[in-house]
């Protein structure tokens, strides 16, 4: 196991891509810790990947990248300029506030962060903003994607602790607002003490909001058919992502026109390979599952933890630590596959809801995707703005301060991510 | 231990199944004084219903239990047992299965596995939102089933739109009218909370479901005989055992579902076994399958 | 945004340089535009198998059966020949960033122990993947009754189409990292 273990990040840091590198761990493991055949490798690859629920991965992603092609996405940010463009260091809070929207909308952090990086970083430029500061902030709004729903990590999540879905999406809108109103708030103090550059240029106008408003109203439709569709009984979770599609593919094709039949195969085939590069690192992530499951190595952990403290806020605080640590490293998904069947029967016990455990595991890991060495958002973020990721990396303290912060009030809380489950459930 | 058997299933541990598998632990364990035992993984540790049959198969496993309507695509003759209202009990289930061993090992033995043990997943009924008296309130709700096409067929025949879907998704399902109902065991109506999403329980007893345990036929064969011995023996105590503490279960939690305010319905089953009889000639299609089926069904 | 067919023959553009090299490098573009084509036709065929199941469901009081089943297949397909898709287009997640700070003989032998490894890998899976398929051909899905070899065929052919996709991106790195590390800067920019 510690072979396979260092031997993992060994072949991290050789630049192999991450899906190998699990891959090749799992094997010298299996071949030198274990009798079973190397069919074993195959079997669980397929295991991983054949779960209908897991459909709506490619399905939410084919629909954000439609959203940024064809015109939704950059509505969005105008409607979010005409509603808070007055306030000084607007356009941080634009960011902010699309960044949540489009997680609204989205299940991956990514694509939205490609997508407000994209639209809002040259508007900076040519206002003097701090670079640096946006990309970071634009990588932690859209990380927020897996923590507002719909989210494509707490689908894996609510699967692997057996939880409802609909319960765990609700349970992450509380905590998803929380870090939003933070950032806005850490964004202004910065923009205060910045200088003239952040003072505001668009004064506040009811018929530009209104405008921008009618302009947006179409691409609306989308969210609005999704919790539509789900709440009235007419399809599922998985299913809205379908539908989902189709309804962006109506928008942007037939309403807004941005989009022609000639561009979807390169749309669809980008859409398929970014899901792709997800969805075989569940698979191959399931092969390391099996090994630490059949290795005993839950229990080690268990073990240790339970030896190490009986209090469960010392508890959660090394949860926390844990999973932050995780979250640099490794991408969030194997993170919940391995991690979380081994934390929650341990946090069940304390009497931890694990709604609740739930969100608090989604939120480190969708910090993970703004930290050093591997923030997925963070490295996004910095290349579309044309910056280095260690220039962007020295200012993601304000956004990441505003996430523990957020973290720690979760954590110690739970009627922040308990409250709204309970009202609507 | 000389002997540690890797047993995967999908229950979560502490139900009625994963139960029966520790009380073969304990036989097995006793019988060999120690030279032998089950490392149990419950709730899918090791992979899914599918994973487990084939992980078995494919010798990555020892041991799998899953539920027949799983394992009858592996062993074709289980289908059998996909058949609603084969047994009006769990006790004659056993009594049928325990006089039929051999052959019931014949079959999956033609498939490559050794049957150890014939464990039951309970007596399914209906979960429903709106009470179910009588079959005709059937018409045309939208029941989930298991993606099994016997099970498909029954509910069509019961007049209602049978709607297979992933397990994982039932609950939210339930709660926003995707479907109406679905079928299953008073089990995991108390596991899964479906009782705050469906509560009318309508006990109609469509389905007596078993869940073999099974092994891969070459190595239970390079077996030593008296471990195989042990096991067969463990195996064939730990289901007298399993099935008369799965009755044992029925009632305490029948009475937990009046208290949480269930509405419990006891349908005519009549018309349910009339509407059933037709599926009795056209699922049975081998002679290996009718042979079994006039086997566990003569008197 | 680049026409991705064009940048699909810059990839291969180192093979198609040498005459000898012509014929696999025209094999590769036919791969791959064949790999392109199904994986659209699968992504087509799993939404509109689910769009047809929720109208069949909600407008018809019908449920199709084999709908969900047969999407999972193509969903199994779809990632498998994704995976290699994304290999072409440098797309799955890797940190390279030390590595690329390496003294040269250090990269190259870094991604010369990563392409051997990787191609092990890639390579057993394959081969494990047989004997699932065997078991394939002999049980057929749940719902639809058709074999299991459909779906189960996906991890040979996608897995084999990821392994001849990484060892075309990796080679130039291990002959000459910095050259394939511009080419692929190029890349990027186009
Ligand atoms: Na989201
Ligand atoms: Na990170």
């Amino acid at each position: 196991m510690i072979w396979a273990g260092s031997g993992f990040l060994l072949l991290l840091v050789s630049g192999i891509p991450i899906v190998l590198a699990l891959g090749i761990a799992a094997l010298v493991a299996i071949e030198f810790t274990t009798t079973a055949p190397i069919s074993i490798v195959a079997q669980r690859v397929y295991g991983g990947i054949s779960s209908f629920t897991l459909m709506a991965i490619p399905f939410f992603v084919a629909s954000g990248l439609l959203m940024e092609a064809g015109g939704i996405a950059r509505r969005f940010v105008n409607l979010a300029g005409a509603l808070v463009g007055w306030i000084t260091g607007s356009l941080y809070l634009v960011s902010i506030v699309t960044g949540t929207g489009l997680a609204a909308i989205s299940g991956s952090g990514s694509a939205d962060t490609a997508a407000i990086s994209a639209v809002m970083t040259p508007e900076m430029r040519k206002r003097g903003y701090d670079i640096d500061l946006a990309s970071a902030v634009i990588a932690a709004s859209g990380s927020l994607a897996s923590v507002i729903p719909p989210s494509i990590v707490m689908i894996v999540i609510a699967i692997t602790a057996n939880q409802s879905i609909g319960a765990m999406f609700l349970g992450g809108i509380v905590p998803g607002l929380l870090v939003m109103t933070g950032l806005m708030l850490g964004c202004w103090l910065f923009a205060k003490r910045g200088g003239e550059a952040y003072r505001d240029r668009e004064p506040f106008t009811l018929g530009r909001l209104g405008r921008s408003f009618l302009e947006a109203v179409p691409g609306m439709l989308v969210p609005v058919v999704i919790l539509g569709g789900i709440v009235g009984g007419v399809f599922t979770a998985t299913e809205a992502a379908c539908v989902a599609l189709f309804t962006t593919l109506i928008v942007t094709m037939f309403i807004y026109r941005e989009i022609t039949v000639r561009d979807l195969p390169r749309i669809f085939l980008r859409a398929i390979s970014l899901s792709a590069t997800v969805l075989i690192i569940v698979a191959t992530a399931s092969v390391f599952t099996w090994i630490i499951a059949t290795q005993g190595f839950p229990a080690m952990l268990r073990d240790w933890l339970t030896g190490v403290t009986s209090n469960p806020v010392a508890f959660l605080l090394i949860v926390n630590v844990l999973l932050l640590v995780v979250g640099m490293f490794m991408e969030s998904i194997s993170a919940v596959l391995i991690l979380l069947p081994i934390l929650l029967p341990i946090a069940q016990s304390y009497g931890i809801n694990p709604v609740q455990f739930g969100v608090i595991t989604a939120l480190n890991l969708s910090i993970g995707l703004i930290t050093p060495p591997y923030g997925i958002c963070l490295y996004v973020a910095s290349t579309v703005a044309g910056r280095r990721i260690e220039q962007v990396s020295r200012k993601v303290w304000l956004p990441l301060g505003c996430m523990l912060v957020a973290l720690m009030l979760v954590t110690f809380v739970p009627a922040i991510s308990l409250w709204l489950p309970s009202v609507l459930l | 231990q000389e002997y540690s058997f890797q047993v995967a299933h999908t229950n979560a541990a502490g139900e009625v199944q994963d139960m029966g598998l520790q009380k073969m632990k304990d036989l097995l364990e006793a019988k060999t004084d120690g030279a032998a035992t089950l490392e149990i993984f419950a709730g899918g540790q090791l992979g899914d219903e599918q994973q487990t049959v084939e992980g078995v198969m494919l010798g990555s496993l020892d041991i799998g239990m899953t539920s027949n309507a799983m394992l009858s695509n592996y062993v074709d003759d289980y289908k059998v047992f996909d058949l609603p209202f084969l047994f009006p009990s769990i006790p004659s289930l056993g009594e049928k299965v325990d006089a039929n061993f051999d052959m019931m090992e014949d079959s999956a033995n033609g498939a490559g596995f050794q049957l150890l043990a014939v464990f039951s997943s309970g007596i399914r009924h209906l979960m429903t939102s709106e009470p179910v008296e009588d079959i005709a309130d059937l018409e045309g709700m939208k029941i989930r089933t298991m993606q099994n096409p016997i099970h498909v067929e029954a509910f069509r025949a019961y007049g209602a739109n049978p709607t297979p879907m992933s397990y994982s998704e039932l609950y939210g399902a339930l709660q926003s009218g995707v479907v109406d109902g679905a079928e299953g065991a008073s089990t995991g109506y108390d596991g899964m909370k479906f009782y705050e999403v469906a509560p009318s329980f309508a006990l109609v007893g469509w389905l007596n479901m078993t869940a073999p345990v099974t092994m891969k036929k070459d190595a239970f064969d390079a077996l030593p005989e008296d471990i195989q011995t042990a096991l067969m023996e463990a195996g064939a105590e730990a289901a007298s055992w399993q099935r008369q503490y799965v009755v044992d279960q029925e009632q305490p939690l029948l009475d937990s579902f009046a208290e949480m305010g269930v509405t419990i319905t006891e349908p005519d089953t009549a018309p349910f076994i009339e509407a059933s009889q037709p599926l009795y000639e056209s699922q049975l299609t081998t002679d290996g399958q009718k042979a079994l089926f006039d086997a566990l069904t003569s008197e | 945004m680049p026409d991705r067919t064009t940048s699909n023959s810059d990839t291969s553009g180192s093979l198609t340089a040498s005459p000898l090299l012509r014929i696999p490098g025209l094999c590769l573009t036919i791969l791959r535009r064949i790999v392109d084509v199904a994986a659209l036709l699968l992504l087509a065929y799993m939404s509109c198998a689910i769009l047809a199941q929720i109208i069949g469901r909600y407008f018809f009081n019908y449920s199709i059966a084999w709908s969900e089943e047969t999407a999972t297949f193509a969903q199994v397909w779809l990632i498998l020949l994704g995976a290699g898709i994304a290999m072409r287009f440098n797309q799955h997640v890797g940190v390279d960033v030390l590595i690329r700070k390496a003294p040269l003989p250090v990269q190259r032998l870094c991604n010369g122990a990563g392409l051997l490894l990787g191609l092990w890998f890639l390579g057993v899976v394959v081969v494990g993947s047989l004997s699932m398929l065997s078991i394939g051909f002999m049980i057929k899905s749940p719902a639809l009754q058709i074999p299991m070899a459909v779906p189960y065929m996906a991890l040979p052919v996608g897995f084999g189409y990821f392994l001849i996709e990484f060892a075309v991106t990796t080679l130039p790195r291990v002959i000459d990292p910095d050259r394939a590390a511009a080419s692929e800067k190029e890349e990027a920019k186009a």
